[in-house]
């Protein structure tokens, strides 16, 4: 099957300077994929190139198969985007802003756009206030409204940026549970940008982490924190905290196991550099010693953590 | 196409804006009415007003002490002749008829000209200071035809209005003067200084004509503007500035022998009919052939700007 997005090579140029630097990553449908990175990291021009409202200078978006450059109708049929904050025709209600984009689909009867225009307000929640002037909506009404607008031409790809921006806690919670409906239940592909880090560890499955354009990192989330780059699963260093009453004299024991890195974290804790297969032999040789453990935990990191290692790392290089 | 064309011309009509344009010139045509009507003058004297400013301007160009130029001297001649005309062939410049009133309207054009400019001008612009091009152009549909659509739009409002001046001042003149005249005989002079007459209904014509070539001129540069700089105040600002001192411009430059290539020298098409041209020896082709060439340059640089140029944030 032709997966639903393919980037290869994406470069961008102005001048002499390269704002997007050979990006390459694919994005399954089904999945929500999310572009992080600092302000400025090419975020947005990434997405601006994707969706033809930038050239490309090297490198091709390919959306269902079809080259957004070579074959733009065909590739853009299947995309629905907000960039930047969806600005609507202020003078326009809410459902004549539809109607009009609804219009510019090819060969789309007068039927269906209603049909879709009632489905697609429905499911936004929109139903009370469509026949009103844009002019008079909240911020949150109209990210609603432009999200509506972006599921109009029923996208299998499905491109947000900085969707979060200016919504209410509410309404991040009502996005992030549409988003993953639309990719769980109807098999759409999400590309989300943000440099909201919590925000992408909620609602992506996959999380690309993007510096001075380039891809420094691509990471899978899962139960709301990031993982580690794909390694062998025993081998995958961790930090471990064990949970023992008898601090000093657990450090001691630790350290005649030949693990120097132990640290003592809290008045009961102390954390470990070690790999994931060596946890066992480390509670053991605790228990013979006749340390109490009262708890073992894989610290995971947050994706903030992570975040700020790779940028502030690549960025003191 | 047409789908999209449709999608631009709501945009326009949907807009406070062109409906307050639509009553303005209604307004404008109605107080024209009122104002000639309270204005004209009796029929009964004409023939003998008419010979004594001829008596007048005889003395005044006998007067030996005169200074006066010889530009002002011709035209003080032609004014004669064309009032020994009318007077021959019994032709009161007094009478007025809804067709004679529908031809002094288009001296509304200006109105026309800015209102046209205006919607011209914020047609791409207004997209790009609202941010609803972002919206528009990742639409499934490529720039080119979106450009498209909104040039035919934009020209039909401009036609729109050209025709609404047409037909309302035909309706406010026939209902303040009568709807006669049709045939009523126009006077004016050639180049070749020859005093002519054509029927009311061609002069009528051929200036709406001729006005409606100038707006689509004015109106295309607006809308190059407006790609070209993406801000809409700029766009009618400049077009407005040009539309006002184009002409006037071009007359001051008229002793460069470059001045006939400028686009306010060809504008004009009347001049060819009535009068003199703006540049000696230029003919009604050559300023067609002009105008064809910046035609195709403002869509040339439009379509560039549009359609060529990355949409940042």
């Amino acid at each position: 099957m032709t997966k639903a997005v393919v980037i290869r090579n994406l470069t961008k140029k102005i001048g002499s300077k390269t704002i997007v630097d050979q990006l390459t990553f694919e994005v399954d449908r089904g999945e929500v994929f999310g572009l992080l990175g600092p302000n400025g990291a090419g975020k947005t021009t990434t997405l601006r190139m994707m969706v033809g409202l930038m050239s490309i200078t090297e490198g091709e978006v390919l959306i269902q198969g079809s080259s957004v450059t070579r074959n733009f109708e065909q590739a853009m049929r299947h995309v629905g985007a907000i960039i930047e904050n969806p600005q609507m025709y202020r003078y326009l209600s809410g459902y004549q802003n539809l109607r009009l984009f609804a219009q510019m689909i090819p060969g789309i009867s007068r039927k269906e756009i209603k049909e879709r225009i009632d489905k697609v307000v429905r499911f936004v929640g929109l139903e009370k206030r469509i026949h009103e002037k844009v002019k008079t909506y909240s911020l949150g009404m109209r990210q609603r409204l432009g999200l509506a607008q972006a599921l109009l031409s029923r996208p299998s790809v499905l491109i947000l940026d900085e969707p979060t921006n200016g919504l209410d806690p509410a309404g991040i919670h009502d996005l992030r549970n549409h988003l993953r409906n639309l990719a769980k239940e109807e098999g759409v592909a999400v590309i989300v940008s943000s440099h909201l880090l919590s925000e992408m560890e909620l609602m992506c499955d996959r999380v690309a982490i993007i510096q001075e354009g380039k891809l420094v990192s691509l990471r899978s989330v899962h139960s709301g924190a990031i993982q580690g780059e794909e390694t062998q699963e025993e081998n995958r260093p961790v930090t471990v905290l064990f949970e023992v009453k008898a601090v000093e004299r657990a450090l001691s024991v630790l350290k005649e196991s030949g693990i120097p890195e132990a640290v003592q974290v809290s008045r009961a804790g102390i954390e470990v550099q070690t790999r994931h297969a060596a946890i066992p032999d480390l509670n053991a040789r605790l228990v013979e010693a006749g340390i109490g453990v009262y708890g073992i935990r894989i610290a995971t990191k947050s994706l903030e953590q992570t975040f700020l290692e790779i940028t502030r790392g690549s960025t003191n290089a | 196409m047409l789908r999209l064309i449709h999608v631009e011309n709501i945009k326009i009509y949907a807009q406070r804006r062109t409906q307050i344009i639509l009553v303005l010139i209604l307004a404008a045509i109605l107080i024209m009415g009122f104002a000639i009507r309270s204005t004209v003058k009796p029929e009964a004297n004409w023939k003998q007003e008419l010979q004594q400013q001829n008596e007048q301007i005889q003395k005044e160009l006998n007067n030996p002490e005169s200074t006066m130029p010889e530009k002002v001297r011709s035209a003080f001649q032609l004014e004669m002749a064309k009032n020994q005309y009318l007077i021959d062939h019994d032709i009161s410049p007094n009478e007025v008829t809804g067709w004679k009133f529908a031809n002094t309207a288009s001296n509304l054009m200006p109105l026309i000209t800015v209102f046209a400019i205006m919607v011209a001008g914020d047609s791409i612009a207004g997209e790009f200071s609202s941010g609803t091009i972002n919206l528009l152009l990742i639409r499934p549909v490529r720039r080119i035809k979106i450009l498209l659509a909104k040039y035919v739009s934009t020209l039909l409002f401009a036609l729109i209005l050209l025709v609404a001046l047409g037909v309302f001042s035909l309706l406010v003149g026939g209902l303040f003067f009568g709807f006669s005249g049709t045939l009523q005989p126009y006077v004016y002079t050639d180049a070749s200084n020859q005093v002519r007459q054509m029927p009311m209904i061609s002069k009528v014509l051929l200036t709406y004509g001729f006005k409606g070539i100038e707006l689509w001129m004015m109106v295309t540069f607006s809308f190059m503007i407006s790609s070209l700089f993406r801000s809409s105040g700029l766009a009618i600002g400049v077009s407005l500035l040009l539309a006002v001192v184009g002409s006037t411009i071009a007359r001051a430059l008229s002793s460069y022998s470059w001045d006939k290539y400028l686009l306010f020298a060809n504008t004009d098409l009347s001049q060819y009919i009535e009068g003199q041209p703006i540049v000696e020896g230029t003919t009604m082709t050559f300023s067609g052939i002009v105008l064809l060439a910046y035609f195709v340059l403002f869509l040339f640089v439009t379509w560039l700007s549009f359609v060529k140029r990355d949409v940042h944030a």
